[in-house]
């Protein structure tokens, strides 16, 4: 029975220590690319973006930085305060109807529909088909193809707070709307704005598609502010051929503001969430 | 006697499950009313339906009229935030909000409009007064209300309901979840209450509904078997299923 149970054991040993394995190859790819761009891409970003500021002279990656921030700023204030509205009136409001059952399950289609496709539909609609688009017009096409994101992550972090605390809002005389201000939106802001943060660093890097749609012609010589992704993209086209390290440096950069946005997110995590987790069980 | 609520051939449907079958019922201003009866008898779906609170529920159907001092607030001009505001449902397990003792007492004032602090801190010296948790928690407002024990959790939430001021109390299940201690102090607040609250309370602990009440409504299946004074009902119940229910020949 012991030797059984020792066996037992020495299998169970040898069978997390292959999943273990297993964990850390899928991670050394990411690994991989972080040390490659890293060891590539600190110099001609030290070059092209740290000494300029130091000297004072313009960079043009801290511009494309600048313009990133600017996009993602821009269009995430139109998703960010849409996508809040939805969320709630599907959490809240239209919950027991058919479009808030499957509200989730559509906003998620939504969300995966490849950016290209998002980047037709700017080009096609709202530029009319003509390139050397307006920001406007850019700025419109990412908050339509961020705006089913962010509906998503504020749906999914309403739907976080357990159902018992709108029945007890509901039963000391509070309307649905003060509910969802006071008893739901109070508690699942800091989940919203946490997710909004990791939600931007993905969105950010999978700007390049879209933009190459509606946004060539305004930045197509580079000279001007053009966004990170996009830069990236234009520059492996142009320049990679003539092996240029530039695009090393845009590609640093993007991962370092990606990065920065998720560790923002995961610090900002709210700190009730283990209180709402522990009284929603 | 004065009646609070007056329940009138009260039918509650969740689909085409029947959970409360043609109930007729009083309730005595000021009095303490148990509901007993087995699970599934109908005792939470009543305490629902008697503050409208059943129409969270997903496909819920009502039908049959309770009046509260006269008026049906199943009428469709009905203000429901009102209803449950004069009429305030302590569910089976009261969940306090991740917020101090002080913020958990103060939403419901809040809500309808209380803002001042000093307002405020009186309704909840008043509300953990009646409740007896005046002593133990005045010093500490501020701790979290959910590192509360069990007892004191429940005690908090009829607290949180005698904030905004309600006629009538429903408990759910008023000793789930918690120990004798703890169930004797619950004991003492409601009996404290009685007089100038109604109250209504569903419990499966027969020397409970013998202690607090003063009336007994005997469910099962749906329907009320039994309604009266607490001491007629045990000790010469009508009907033979309320007296095996009571004599724990079944439950």
């Amino acid at each position: 029975m012991i030797g059984r149970l020792c066996s037992g054991g020495r299998n169970e040993r040898i069978a997390f220590s292959i999943l273990g394995c297993v964990t850390v190859i899928s991670l050394l790819p990411f690994v991989g690319i972080m040390l490659y761009l890293l060891s590539c891409g600190w110099r001609p970003l030290g070059e092209r973006c740290v000494s300029p500021i130091l000297i004072g002279i313009e960079s043009h990656l801290l511009m494309s930085l600048l313009a990133t921030v600017y996009v993602m700023v821009g269009s995430l204030l139109i998703a960010v305060l849409l996508g809040i509205g939805v969320g709630i009136y599907l959490s809240e409001y239209a919950c027991n109807n058919l479009l808030g059952k499957r509200g989730a399950t559509v906003l998620n289609n939504l969300a995966n529909i490849p950016p290209v496709l998002y980047g037709l539909f700017g080009w096609a609609v709202l530029a009319k088909g003509n390139k050397g688009t307006s920001w406007s017009v850019i700025l419109l096409t990412l908050a339509v193809w961020m705006l089913p994101n962010m509906a998503s992550v504020t749906l999914r972090a309403l739907n976080e707070i357990p159902p018992a605390f709108r029945r007890e809002s509901q039963a000391l005389g509070a309307t649905r709307w003060q509910t969802s201000l006071y008893a739901v939106l109070r508690f699942a802001k800091g989940r919203i704005i946490s997710d909004f943060f990791k939600a931007s660093a993905r969105l950010i890097g999978e700007t390049a598609p879209l933009l190459v749609l509606i946004g060539v012609e305004p930045w197509g010589d580079l000279s001007g502010s053009t966004p990170l992704a996009y830069r990236v993209y234009v520059l492996l086209v142009g320049h990679m051929r003539r092996n240029q390290t530039i695009p090393y440096g845009a590609a640093l950069l993007l991962l370092v503001v990606a990065l920065c946005l998720q560790l923002i997110g995961l610090l900002i995590e709210p700190a009730q969430q283990e209180d709402i987790d522990y009284l929603g069980n | 006697m004065a009646i609070k609520l007056d329940v009138r051939g009260l039918s509650v449907h969740y689909g085409t499950l029947r959970a409360l079958d043609h109930v007729n019922l009083t309730i005595p201003t000021g009095s303490a009313t148990a509901l007993i009866g087995p699970t599934g008898a109908g005792k939470s779906s009543l305490l629902r339906a008697l503050c409208r609170m059943n129409e969270l529920w997903e496909g819920v159907t009502t039908l049959g009229q309770v009046l509260l001092d006269d008026e049906n607030i199943y009428s469709r001009h009905i203000d429901v935030s009102h209803i449950r505001r004069r009429v305030s449902l302590i569910p089976r397990r009261p969940v306090p909000f991740p917020l101090s003792v002080f913020d958990n007492i103060a939403y419901g004032p809040r809500i309808h409009g209380v803002k001042g602090r000093t307002e405020l801190a009186n309704i909840i010296k008043k509300s953990l007064e009646k409740v007896g948790l005046w002593k133990e928690l005045k010093d500490r407002l501020e701790q979290r209300a959910i590192d509360l024990s069990p007892g004191q959790k429940q005690r908090l939430c009829v607290a949180r309901a005698l904030a905004v001021e309600p006629e009538a109390l429903l408990i759910d299940d008023l000793a789930s979840g918690l120990d004798s201690a703890a169930t004797a102090r619950m004991e003492d607040v409601l009996l404290n209450l009685k007089g100038d609250y109604t109250i209504v309370f569903a419990t499966h602990t027969m020397q409970q509904a013998g202690r607090v009440s003063d009336h007994v409504a005997y469910l099962s299946e749906g329907a009320l078997i039994e309604h009266g004074d607490t001491a007629d009902v045990f000790s010469r119940p009508k009907d033979h299923r309320t007296e095996d229910y009571i004599t724990g020949r079944f439950s």
